[in-house]
This record gives C-alpha cells, structure tokens and sequence, in this order.
C-alpha cells in the first residue's frame, strides 16, 4: 500500500499520526517540487503571452 | 468518610480534566478564529488593489495577490515557521533566556518533517499559531502587492512575495517579536502588533523593489513633474481598504498569547508575544482611538476619501506597538501624526520619482516606523519582558529596532529585485504595459460589455 495508515485502532492513538507509508520528506519534496513546476509554468506562460504582443 | 474522600478527588480530578479540556479548545478556538479574520484582510487587498488599477489590469493586479496568498502558505510550512523559533538570538541558532529558541526547539518545534506540524492529538496549538503567522506572512507579501500594480511579472512577484513572507519578515519577527528575540532580550525593544516587523519591513522591502522595478508607462513627465494614474474603482479600493481594517482585528488577535496552557505565560489574563499582560478590552480602547485619529488627520490634511480610509489603517499602524500600554486618547494623538505623516511622505516619494501605486512605503514603511518610535517616546520604562531583570522600552532601543527592521526590509528587497531585473524577470514589456495585462496574459475580461468591442450584454440563448 503506498498511500494509507496502519493504524486501525484510534484509541492507540496518542500523538501524532499521518496517512502515507513512506517519510513525510518524500510528500514535502513532491509538494515543493510542485510549487516550483508551477513556477516554471507561469514564467513559461507569461514569456509566451508577452511575445505575442511583440 | 475515606469513600467520600475517594469519590471527590475523582471528582474533582474530572472537573480538572473537563476544565483542562475546555481551555486548551477555547484556545485553539480563539486562534483558529484569527484565520478566517485576517483572510479578510486579504480579500480588501484583493479589492483594494484591483480597485486602484485601471480597467485594463483590474484581473491581472488580482491574479498576483491571490497567488501571493497561496504561495506563501507552503513556502512558510516549509522555512519560515522554523526561522521564526530557530534566530531569536541571531545567526547562531543558539537558545534564548526564555528557552523557546534555538536550533533543537526549532526542529521539535516546527521541523516541516517533524510530528508537530501535521495532526497529532496531542498537540492543539501549532497548526493554529502556524495559520495565524502564515497570515501576517500573506500580509506582508499583499503590502508590497499593490504598490506594484500594473507592471510587475507575475511570477517575477511571486518569487519577490516568498522572500518577504517566508524568509525576511519573520527573521524580523524572531528578532524582535519573540520572547528571546535579541532586540527585545538586549535593547527592550517592544512592538506588541508588529508595526515593525510586519509593517516597516514589508514597506521598505516594497521601496527596495520599486527602486528597480521603476515607474509605469507615463507617471511622469520628462519635467519630472507627476501624473495622477487614477484606479478604475474607487469604491473597490474603499471598500477593500474597510475589509483590511476589519481584519487587523483578527491581526491583532493573533497577536496575544492564550493563558492557561502549557505554552502560556499564565493563569486568567491574556499575555503579549512578550510574556506581559494585556487585555482584549485595552487594545479595543486604542486601535478604535487608533482608526479614528488616522482617519481624521488624513481628512484633514487631503480631503480625498482614499487617504482617509489609509489614514484610518496608518493610525492603527502608528499605535500598533504599544497598543498594550497607550491611554486612549493618547492612542489618537499618536495615530493622529501617523495620519499627517502619512501624505506628506508619499509625496517626498513621488518627488523622487518613485512610483508607489497605493502608498504603501509611507503607509507601512515609514508609518510602521513611526509606530515602533512613538513606544520609545510615549511608553518608555515598562519593562519589555515579564522576567526579573528584563530590560525596560527605551527610546534608544525602539529607534535602533526601527533602524534594524527598515534595514531588514530594504536590502533584501532591493537584492532580490535587482537579480530578478538582471534574469529578465522584474517588469513586462512596454506594448504589454500599454495594451493592459489583462488582455496580454488573462484568458477573461474583468468587464466584457465595456472592454471588448463586439461583446454583447446578452448571451445568444437570449
């Protein structure tokens, strides 16, 4: 299972918990990843917008 | 008679529990409460500077303030929240006086890997108080947005709203908006609602920038004279700069600390981000004397109603750092100067040929600092911490404090923008900038039965 929880029991829970096996770093790399992908998007967007103008 | 011992040591043990519970809600609660508050704040930023943009860039100025907002969300999850609890006492990540500093309270605290920062039953404040900061971030970067309408590139902007809202003005706030920040432990430096470290910095980073972006397409005459570049909605801007105000209430929320929890300064009365007191019922008394001697001044000194809906915000700025301590009426004195600095200093900037749309250097920046001074000369000697020994407001130390936070906010401001004018990716091109940005990069009108030829009111269904 990639995505998900082991826990099945909320009464075992008495901290902290997060869905998603793994490391919370790899979900921290991909949501930063994204931001700077729609970065690149929109300097790509506006450089196309503004050469069409001349 | 052991029984009954028995059973009311249960009972009060439950009531304990129940108590317990009940103030670590309300506490969650009442910060959770600042968030959909100073969104307010973001939506008159968003009317406000639409507003204040002509017709043909009213989508454009907007599409820059929304993603100011949503870019500094993960931005400040990912640095700023750990800035803030990991330089109170400089560079060198070491504990504080108070031991809530440093570079290992920073990584329990607010690691962006760690278990305080996501869900967790234990843990009822950070997500809380990292919403509330994610919003004076957002605030910060929305300062800066409208002074450069009508002629920044949007991701060009974007990059500059990270830096201010996730990088510079909470290195600021570390330093003299936390219990161990160094201009409070070593100069008694005292800026209650950030007319500071949110305020000044984001104004003189904005200065920085306009220093490098330069003015729009006819603001200016070759005599040097200036051009007013009126907005096409004057009601938007008033209403958005109303909604702004209704925010700062929710701002200057967050800027208490909760008593009664672990994390609290105390028992029974709210606190400062500095461990004093403070009362919800003091601040009320001066931020309404604050609105009410900004907005009076500015009649005064302009007749125009958008100065005088910036004077009312510049007199809650210039009364912002010792809201915790004016008498009222003296509250409306000092925001009553904030209200008469305020024009004159927007016009010493437009003499110098800088093109600030909305004012934002005098109302924030210069304002802001005001602020930060007026504590020094009308609140000086309460001592600027509750522990024994703290050192007490001094007019030295807020003067040095405004100094540290103008510096702050003006260099970096003026690098990034600087780099970014180098790279190609500061300003638009001219035939954009005269055509409007709307059309060049927006794939709707902001007003199609007025703005584009052959558009008709009625759909073809009618």
């Amino acid at each position: 299972m990639l995505i998900g929880t082991n826990i099945s029991d909320w009464a075992a829970v008495d901290g902290a918990y997060y869905a998603g096996t793994g490391s919370e770093a790899i979900w921290l790399a991909i949501s930063a990843v994204l931001c700077v992908l729609a970065l690149v998007a929109g300097k790509r967007h506006e450089k196309a917008a503004y050469k069409r103008v001349g | 008679m052991e029984e009954q011992i028995a059973a009311l040591a249960a009972e009060l043990a439950a009531l304990k529990d129940a108590t317990a519970g009940m103030n670590r809600t309300a506490a969650e609660t009442f910060y959770w409460l600042t968030i959909p508050l100073m969104v307010l704040i973001h939506a008159g930023f968003l009317s406000y500077e639409m507003g204040a943009s002509r017709a043909k860039n009213a989508l454009a100025s907007g599409i820059k303030n929304i993603l100011a907002f949503a870019f500094i969300i993960p931005t400040f999850y990912y640095v700023g929240w750990f800035i803030y609890w990991a330089f109170p006492t400089g560079f060198t990540m070491s504990a504080g006086p108070a031991g809530i500093s440093g570079l290992d309270y920073a990584i329990a605290a607010a690691s962006p890997v760690g278990s305080a920062m996501g869900p967790n039953v234990a843990d009822s404040a950070t997500g809380v108080f990292f919403g509330a900061f994610a919003m004076f971030a957002a605030t910060t970067a929305s300062i800066m947005s409208g002074s450069l309408i009508e002629r920044i590139q949007i991701v060009g902007f974007t990059i500059l709203a990270i830096v201010l809202g996730s990088f510079v003005w909470i290195l600021g706030a570390a330093w003299g908006w936390h219990a161990d920040g160094w201009l409070v432990t070593t100069l008694g430096y005292h800026d209650f609602g950030a007319a500071g470290v949110v305020h000044a910095i984001a104004g003189f980073f904005t200065l920085g920038v306009l220093i490098n972006l330069g003015a729009r397409v006819g603001k200016f005459n070759p005599d040097g004279t200036a051009n007013a570049i009126s907005g096409h909605s004057m009601p938007s801007a008033l209403v958005g700069l109303m909604l702004i105000i209704a925010g700062f209430w929710g701002f200057l929320m967050g800027c208490v600390i909760f008593p009664g929890e672990a994390w609290s300064w105390g028992q029974g009365i709210f606190a400062t981000i500095y461990g004093t007191p403070v009362t919800l019922s003091a601040m009320t008394f001066n931020i309404l004397m604050g609105f009410a001697g900004g907005a009076i001044a500015a009649w005064v000194m302009t007749h125009d109603p958008f100065w005088m809906m910036s004077g009312a915000l510049g007199g809650i700025i210039s009364v912002a750092a010792g809201l915790d301590l004016y008498w009222p009426p003296m509250a409306f004195v000092i925001a009553a100067i904030g209200g008469i600095i305020m024009p004159l200093v927007a016009g010493f900037v437009e003499k110098m040929k800088i093109d600030d749309a909305v004012g934002a250097v005098a109302l924030h920046g210069v304002v802001g600092l005001w602020g930060v001074v007026a504590v020094g000369i009308f609140a000086a000697g309460y001592p600027a911490l509750a522990s024994e020994g703290a050192p007490t407001i001094t007019l030295y130390g807020q003067v040095i404090g405004a100094l540290v936070m103008a510096a702050l906010g003006f260099v970096p401001g003026y690098v990034v923008s600087f780099v970014l004018k180098k790279l190609g990716m500061l300003r638009v091109p001219k035939e954009s900038e005269i055509i409007g940005l709307d059309k060049v990069k927006v794939p709707i009108s902001a007003y199609p039965e007025f703005l584009m030829p052959g558009t008709s009111s009625t759909s073809p269904a009618e």
